[in-house]
């Protein structure tokens, strides 16, 4: 795991992912073991139909009474995201400008690896920490409604899963990017968390808004989930823009990094 | 050309309106020691982290091992060793997993070598960073600074937090690379840390380049505080007047001088009593300061 700077910066993940990891597990379970009483109580269709139309946009606009429509609320409207979003924002921060504040980026960049690259494998080692962890979140969940018998198949949880991990890529490569550009760790997460709320307020309350259909439309928690997130999922052109705006931004930061002093 | 290890060009680097570095032109040669010194804050570290290219220059430019600092700096950093003055070890990891990691960066290093060094030095390399004192840390720096056998090593502080021993053997391997032609250049606030090792000694201040010198020329140049306490009073009208010496204080038994130079035309005049004892008081750097301000006032 010393072996290149990639496989160190997984290593330096690995502990604190595994308890996020726990976590996000617990919570599925939790979710999944409700769903089967759900299912059978009249009451909760009833509960649906007289929610209020704000309300059930709040929730992520799906149908409560399908299993598909339950786990996409319960999951993916909110508690998922801002799990792996806050994971995703913490490595992102921590990775570059956390160790420059630390101290101990200097001792690294005194190697002979090029500047660009090892902010490139430690962003690389990030995504690939979310992608771990969203992969088997996406097994767990899998394997909980193959048990409970659940009317959701593995493409839906896939996609749900896949727009998940874009979005926590995305939300990672805001902080490590304004991290490797600034230095400052604490402006790293500010940026991230304020992204993820806009992200998730535009998308959630925009589209009640007459005439601010475009901002939702903007907004990326709508290109990773749009209606519901089992159902509909990110879709080709969710996904293209997930991933060229994580690349945009990691790119932008890590240039940055490469041009400015670094532990001033 | 073709010998200098550092060819520093009106080196300058601004934040702001602060100069923290203003015009350096240095050269230092291969397999030579070259002492850097000043008070904190002098530029000492600024100098260095831009040789390293961690930070960049306002104005001049350097060449390290015949190669331009911010171009090639990949391929100096191949032939260079760093030590931070501020240093700062992932602590999760052990010392030896910190010399393995950048040893693979480096793409394999002679773990003989490395191996050697770290009994030289002393240091325990299945600890974890985070449970060794500084000093102890400092060793594990001074390793991954020179484990690769660099042709330049650039030590930022190197010497403090160590202790007497572990000083002896790294100023016994700084010689050593050195005659094997290694340039080896390190920074410090304390004269007496680097004139033993030290073929030339150059002195920052607030930025700029005082003065380089060897340090036999330095010291010769130096002030130092001596404090001489006789067996019994001595009168104060046979300190004055003396050759190199002011700020003379008599008092009783006690006789507390300041001396530039050599302290010959004191210790004759104290010859006439009975010395009890002879002691200096810490030559500081900032001493050896004040004789340039004097001079050039």
């Amino acid at each position: 795991m010393l072996g290149s700077v990639f496989t160190k910066t997984l290593r330096d993940q690995r502990r604190s992912v595994i308890g996020w990891l726990l976590g996000i597990v617990l919570l599925i379970a939790y979710v999944v073991a409700f769903w089967p009483s759900m299912e059978r109580s009249p009451a909760l269709t009833q509960i649906t139909e007289e929610l209020p139309e704000a309300l059930r946009a709040f929730v992520g606009g799906a149908d409560l009474t399908t299993a598909r429509g339950f786990f996409s609320t319960q999951l993916f409207a909110f508690m998922l995201p801002v799990l792996v979003g806050i994971l995703a924002v913490g490595k992102g921060a921590a990775t570059v400008a956390g160790e420059e504040e630390r101290g101990d980026l200097d001792l690294l960049l005194a190697q002979p690896v090029p500047r660009w690259r090892v902010a490139l494998e430690k962003a690389a080692a990030v995504l690939a920490t979310i992608a771990a962890v969203v992969a088997v979140s996406c097994a767990v969940l899998w394997t909980g409604i193959a048990v409970i018998g659940a009317d959701v198949t593995a493409a839906e949880v896939a996609r749900g899963m896949v727009g998940l991990g874009l979005l926590g890529w995305l939300l990672a490569a805001v902080a490590l990017a304004v991290g490797a550009a600034t230095g400052h760790r604490g402006t790293a997460v500010a940026a991230g968390a304020v992204v993820g709320l806009l992200a998730y307020l535009a998308s959630t309350f925009a589209r009640l808004a007459n005439g601010l259909g475009w901002l939702a439309a903007a907004s990326p928690w709508t290109w990773a989930f749009r209606g519901d997130a089992l159902g509909e999922g990110p879709g080709a052109s969710g996904v293209a823009g997930l991933v060229v705006l994580t690349a945009a931004l990691l790119a932008a930061g890590i240039w940055r990094f490469t041009e400015r002093d670094v532990g001033v | 050309m073709t010998d200098a290890a550092v060819e520093i060009d009106r080196l300058s680097k601004r934040y702001g309106a602060v100069r923290a570095l203003t015009d350096l032109t240095l050269r230092v040669e291969s397999g030579e020691v070259f002492g850097f010194l000043g008070p904190n804050g002098a530029g000492k570290t600024t100098t260095i982290r831009l040789l390293l290219d961690l930070i960049r220059p306002t104005a001049g430019r350097a060449e390290l091992l015949g190669m331009d600092s911010r171009r090639d700096a990949v391929a100096i950093r191949r032939r260079t060793g760093y030590l931070p003055s501020e240093l700062a070890l992932d602590p999760r990891l052990t010392a030896g997993e910190l010399l393995d990691y950048y040893g693979h960066l480096r793409g394999g290093i002679d773990t003989a070598w490395r191996d050697g060094l770290v009994d030289r030095i002393g240091l325990d390399p299945s600890r974890r960073l985070r449970t060794l004192s500084t000093g102890n840390r400092k060793k594990a720096g001074i390793v991954q600074a020179f484990m690769h056998r660099p042709d330049l090593v650039i030590l930022d502080e190197p010497t403090s937090g160590l202790d007497p021993l572990v000083q002896r053997a790294f100023l016994d391997l700084v010689r050593e690379v050195a005659a094997g032609g290694a340039c080896v250049f390190l920074s410090s606030h304390v004269l007496t840390e680097v004139e033993d090792a030290a073929d030339r000694v150059g002195i920052i201040r607030a930025g700029e380049l005082v003065t380089v010198d060897t340090v036999a020329a330095l010291t010769r140049q130096a002030v130092r505080h001596l404090v001489l306490r006789f067996t019994g009073p001595v009168p104060a009208e046979a300190f004055t007047d003396l050759d190199g010496v002011s700020d003379v204080t008599v008092d009783g038994a006690l006789v507390d001088a300041t001396v530039t130079g050599s302290p010959d035309a004191l210790v004759k005049a104290a010859a006439r009593f009975e010395l009890a004892d002879l002691s200096p008081r810490d030559t500081e750097l900032e001493d050896v300061f004040l004789a340039f301000y004097r001079e050039a006032s």
